[in-house]
């Protein structure tokens, strides 16, 4: 049976194709469209979900939408509703939005796919939760989605046992822990529903010196774990804005405006939000564990991309195990809404999931698609093949060379997982700021993360319990690993952490070991391979590109094909042109 | 016109009319009350007290038959220039869009509802309900 999941028109649209209740391809459309954080009609990510599982759409038995259109257009004309007249622009930007295609989705499944099956619609919040808990290996377990907002929900307590999953509690629009967040990334002058991690990696470089007035005049919390938003001072649910001008007074500064210089006070408002977000959470955590005997929870939700937050989480303790979707956005709920129709709509058993299935996207290895060597060849771009390339690599890294590391499939998600990577060594204090500067073209305030070989990061970082494998949560640095790897420790002592074993990913561990073998260090810089502004590599033109225009020294490709900036390039410049990204 | 304001000054203010004001304010705040509560059930503030407030209010300044007259004879007088029905529509409008938020701004006879101790809400989805849009 053929399960294709969509999400779609919000922000990153994504497909995802479930096979006999086996997740065989995902994909967000943006990688494909190379449009950040695309939300159109994810039509290229559907096609390429099909490839990838070598089927055709007049295969597929079901399509599920991950919500509910109706209801989530009933919140919104509620909402524009009781804020006229000062919704009338929210009203003419949302309205034509929907009367010209979100309501008619089914019509659009129809015709671009030409599918006559069935079309099913899951609510938000439960895709969520069935992406987290269906793809934890728990057979029980309490979820918790936090989000910005689905139809009306933003925040749900609820159960998963075996197949069934339900949620129990919810909080309602416009009181939101997302759009909370999201309000003061835009006062501390970054993009809504882009910008939000970097207002997390802002944070500990200041003091949380406006938690009191965030709590005496944004929001309320009740000791069972819900809280209230103060919607005199947020703007959301009348205009366009997230924030109004009582907000900006409360503070005493005006907004920061994009791309201006970032001064003490931003980050102190950074670090409070944060440290706001952190012990609300957790407070919600407390209720959740106190309604059920569940010692298990999993977490989805927008929300919960905040990896500071998971850390306090997990050191809590107040579960005994924990899992982080690693595609908690909405991108996700396209495999949350395959894995309902599969288990709640055709009743039928759980298959164990892995984090192999992480790695979903496109793919150089399938037999349909042209072979790595056929497209070097076709673009006349030069490579060698080195006989032992993971030695040889480690010894370039090792010597400060910058590599992009295009491997096999591409990671499902926002985190390069060591086959979408760009790698550098841990060991040098400035590459922090070389690959900001130089090949990410992004704020120098911004961290980069480890990936570190599974068995000796307990040596490094303070571990609990929870999977460290998918950059889901930081860990604190043990005394003295800031001295061997100071590149990926963040001004806070910590470090959003990927382990790496054999099994989840073979070709990166082996590259991780001889780094090791070489150098002693366990560990290799890995950020994710695009420049600022640009979705994730995905195919090998897209690498070869970002390659070409950044000071990135090498390019490996599927563990074999190795492109340095000293072979003969320009026929292949000519043939590759750059491309400008808007920021993000 | 000028005639027609002395008529109304003229004439005396009887049982009748006064029955009559207290009567449209009793509708008003009837109305009020099925639309808000009954029809609509808009889960916002609780304007009960600020009804009863002004309708105790209103009735005082009738019952004190100097003031009271005073206001029925402009109440007369203008129903007598655009009609009893339309002028009650007029002043249900005012009543209700103006004075009523206007008690609700300044908290006057606000009802006082007990400081909520959450804010979560029951899961209302249907989880199996996949066929629907909404």
């Amino acid at each position: 049976m053929n399960i294709l999941g969509i999400s779609a028109y919000y922000h990153d649209s994504a497909a995802a194709l479930l096979q006999d209740g086996v997740l065989k391809a995902a994909t967000q459309e943006e990688r494909l469209s190379r449009i950040k954080h695309d939300k159109s009609f994810p039509l290229l990510a559907i096609h390429e979900c099909l490839l990838m599982s070598g089927i055709e759409a007049d295969q597929l038995d079901c399509v599920i939408y991950y919500e509910k259109p109706f209801l989530k257009l009933e919140r919104i004309i509620d909402t524009i509703t009781t804020g006229i007249p000062k919704s009338f622009s929210h009203f003419f930007t949302a309205i034509p939005l929907w009367v010209k295609s979100r309501l008619w989705i089914t019509n659009e499944i129809r015709e671009k796919l030409n599918f006559k099956g069935e079309i099913l619609f899951a609510n938000h919040h439960e895709s969520h939760a069935a992406a987290a808990f269906y793809s934890s290996s728990f057979t029980d377990a309490t979820i918790i989605t936090l989000d910005g907002v689905g139809e009306y929900a933003t925040t749900t307590i609820g159960y998963g046992s075996g197949t069934e999953i339900g949620i129990s509690l919810e909080q309602h629009f416009p009181h939101s822990l997302g759009l909370l967040y999201s309000a003061f990334t835009q006062y501390c002058g970054f993009k809504v529903n882009s910008g939000e991690y970097k207002l997390m990696g802002l944070a500990p470089y200041g003091k949380p010196l406006y938690k009191q007035i965030i709590y005496d005049h944004l929001v309320k919390v009740y000791p069972d774990g819900s809280y209230q938003l103060n919607m005199k001072y947020f703007d959301y649910t009348e205009g366009l804005r997230m924030i109004n001008s009582r907000f900006i007074n409360l503070f005493g500064r005006p907004m920061r405006t994009h791309e201006s210089n970032m001064d003490s006070f931003y980050m102190d408002v950074a670090a409070s939000i944060q440290e706001v977000i952190e012990e609300i959470v957790l407070k919600l955590v407390v209720a959740a564990r106190s309604l059920s005997e569940r010692s298990n929870v999993v977490f989805a939700g927008g929300v919960m991309l905040n990896c500071k937050l998971n850390q306090k989480i997990v050191e809590a303790q107040i579960f005994k195990n924990h899992y982080f979707y690693p595609c908690p956005g909405d991108a996700g709920s396209a495999v949350g809404a395959a894995f309902l129709a599969w288990h709640n709509y055709y009743k039928k058993e759980r298959i164990n999931f892995s984090l192999q299935e992480v790695y979903l996207g496109t793919d150089t290895s399938n037999p349909q698609s042209e072979s790595v060597e056929e497209c070097l060849t076709r673009l006349q771009c030069p490579f060698v093949q080195p006989h032992n390339i993971f030695d040889d690599i480690a010894d370039q890294i090792s010597q400060g060379k910058i590599v992009g590391w295009f491997n096999g499939r591409m990671e499902f998600g926002p985190r390069a997982l060591g086959n979408r990577s760009i790698l550098a060594d841990p060991r040098r204090a400035e590459m922090k700021n070389i690959l900001n500067d130089k090949i990410k073209l992004r704020e120098k305030f911004r961290p980069f993360a480890p990936a570190i070989l599974e068995d000796k990061a307990e040596e490094f970082f303070h571990l609990h319990h929870t999977k460290y494998n998918t950059m889901m949560v930081t860990a604190a640095a043990k005394p003295g690993t800031d001295k061997i790897m100071p590149a990926v420790i963040h001004e806070d002592g910590t470090a959003r952490i990927q382990t790496v074993s054999s099994i989840d990913n073979p070709d990166f561990y082996k590259l991780l070991e001889s780094f090791f073998l070489k150098t002693g260090c366990p560990a290799l810089i890995n950020t994710s391979f695009n420049v600022r502004g640009e979705p994730i590599v995905s195919s090998i033109e897209d690498a070869l590109r970002t390659f070409l225009y950044t000071e990135i020294d090498l390019l490996v490709i599927d563990s074999r094909y190795v492109i340095s900036k000293e072979m003969n390039l320009e026929i292949i410049k000519n043939q590759i042109l750059p491309k400008v990204y808007e920021d993000d | 016109m000028t005639d027609l304001l002395r008529n109304v000054q003229d004439r005396k203010i009887c049982r009748k009319d006064r029955i009559q004001f207290a009567a449209v304010l009793l509708v008003f705040a009837g109305l009020f009350f099925y639309m808000k509560y009954v029809r609509y059930d808009v889960p916002v503030e609780d304007f009960i007290w600020e009804i009863a407030g002004v309708l105790v209010l209103l009735s005082t300044i009738v019952l004190f038959k100097s003031l009271g007259n005073s206001i029925i004879r402009v109440w007369l007088l203008i129903s007598a220039i655009i009609g009893k029905i339309i002028f009650s529509a007029l002043l249900f409008i005012v009543y209700f869009l103006f004075l009523v938020p206007l008690f609700g701004a300044i908290k006057l006879f606000t009802k006082r509802s007990p400081e909520p101790t959450t804010n979560w809400s029951k899961n209302t989805a249907s989880i199996n309900d996949y066929k629907k849009m909404g």
